[in-house]
């Protein structure tokens, strides 16, 4: 065993700090679960500049990813991401952001779109349901600096702590982004986050999101189950990231 | 999902060891730990493994760590030695040396030798290019050789 080992091994908490740091993780969880709000205020205390996040009572709009430098051709391929949202009082939280940063810096997280149960009530595929949620409509524009814009996170408010303006991940432009299928994964999970995140501080909301491309749905996101296809009649989450999602990638990444 | 306090429980002395190699001091080093923890709860992370969260929640340590230990004067590693104090003169000697490195160097010799990481996940961890990983890994070699060598010792016996 090595001098070096030896001694680090030795080191440990005591008692006392333990006993003290399990107090104060008690009391930070017993008030993150009695005042969920608190939660969002203490983010909203921190201004949403990571993503340049928007939120209003009539309507909340991210730009996500920027699409300046598409040709004529794929200038109107902005992908929007529409969803109906039951509540003028929304929020985004910015841990949804953060949490993007870091499964982005490769720790990540299963996607809880496969793995996680319903977050709220189905919304189902009913028309005469979407028209009853359907209060407001929050539109996810992506546009070309999503990584750019995640890189530049405020270095205060970097889930990690870590006081860089180059999360691992976007260190590289987006012309060096990673290979489709991760970048599939990422905007998955980004994408769930946020809507995880949006229905934690909303517990009434069940949402249903849609992606369009040239004005055509081309696959939803639905609170209870999920990615859908466009008809909303159960296209596997992966079936939607890899035939819809990339083909919206891919036309942005040609247009480079 | 892990609860609060099994993640507690899971982590409190990797964390704390983690800290205080880099702030040197046992308060900063609970108060990192403290901090690393109440991110956990409020983000709670849905990870694919233990080992990506025993990563994440490192990352987040070393980085509050090397954020404080960046904002405050250099603090001197006695403190350490004299609150965990070494058993044997071999051990001190060590421990003398790499805590006199600079945090950064500090930090890659912890996670190289410690924890066992290579240095592409150092680069994770510590957000840093992978080629400047390696280079703070020669240099806190170096700088640790050349002490070491003088007392007759490689440095893969020492660490």
């Amino acid at each position: 065993m090595s001098a070096y080992k030896d001694y680090i091994d030795r080191i440990s908490l005591d008692e006392e700090q333990h006993e003290k740091l399990l107090q104060a993780i008690r009391e930070a969880e017993t008030e993150k679960n009695a005042d969920p709000s608190s939660r969002r205020k203490r983010l909203l205390r921190s201004p949403l500049k990571t993503m340049g996040l928007i939120a209003s009572a009539a309507a909340v709009a991210i730009v996500l990813f920027a699409l300046p430098s598409l040709s004529d051709k794929t200038s109107d391929a902005s992908l929007t991401f529409a969803a109906a949202i039951p509540n003028e009082d929304m929020v985004i939280d910015q841990a949804a952001t953060e949490y993007a940063v870091n499964t982005a810096g490769q720790y990540a997280a299963a996607s809880r779109a496969e793995e996680a149960g319903p977050v709220e009530a189905p919304l189902g595929s009913g028309q005469a349901e979407e028209e009853e949620v359907k209060s407001e409509v929050l539109t996810y524009q992506f546009t070309a600096d999503l990584f750019g814009k995640i890189g530049h996170a405020d270095a205060e408010t970097a889930a990690d702590g870590r006081k860089s303006e180059t999360p691992a991940y976007v260190t590289a432009a987006p012309t060096a982004l990673p290979d489709s299928a991760d970048l599939d994964r990422v905007i998955a999970e980004i994408l769930n986050e946020a809507f995880l995140e949006m229905s934690e501080t909303k517990e009434s909301a069940a949402f249903d999101y849609r992606f369009t491309y040239q004005n055509e749905v081309v696959c939803r996101y639905d609170s209870a189950s999920g990615f859908l296809s466009a008809d909303g009649k159960g296209a596997t989450l992966s079936d939607a990231r890899r035939e819809q999602l990339n083909m919206l990638l891919k036309a942005y990444f040609e247009s480079k | 999902m892990k609860s609060a306090e099994e993640v507690v429980k899971t982590y409190e002395n990797l964390l704390y060891r983690a800290a205080l190699h880099i702030t040197g001091n046992r308060d900063d080093a609970l108060d990192m730990v403290q901090e690393t923890l109440i991110k956990w709860i409020t983000s709670r992370p849905d990870f694919a493994s233990d080992e990506h969260e025993k990563a994440w929640l490192l990352r987040v340590v070393m980085n509050l760590s090397r954020n404080l230990v960046g904002s405050m004067a250099k603090k001197s590693a006695v403190e350490l030695l004299d609150i965990y104090p070494a058993e044997t003169k071999e051990e001190e000697g060590v421990m003398q040396e790499v805590l006199d490195l600079p945090e950064n160097l500090r930090a890659v010799i912890y996670l190289y030798y410690y924890e066992g990481y290579n240095t592409t996940e150092i680069a994770e961890i510590l957000q840093e290019n992978a080629s400047t990983v390696r280079t703070w890994l020669s240099r806190g070699r170096e700088r640790l050789r050349k002490v070491l060598k003088e007392e007759g010792e490689s440095i893969h016996e020492r660490l």
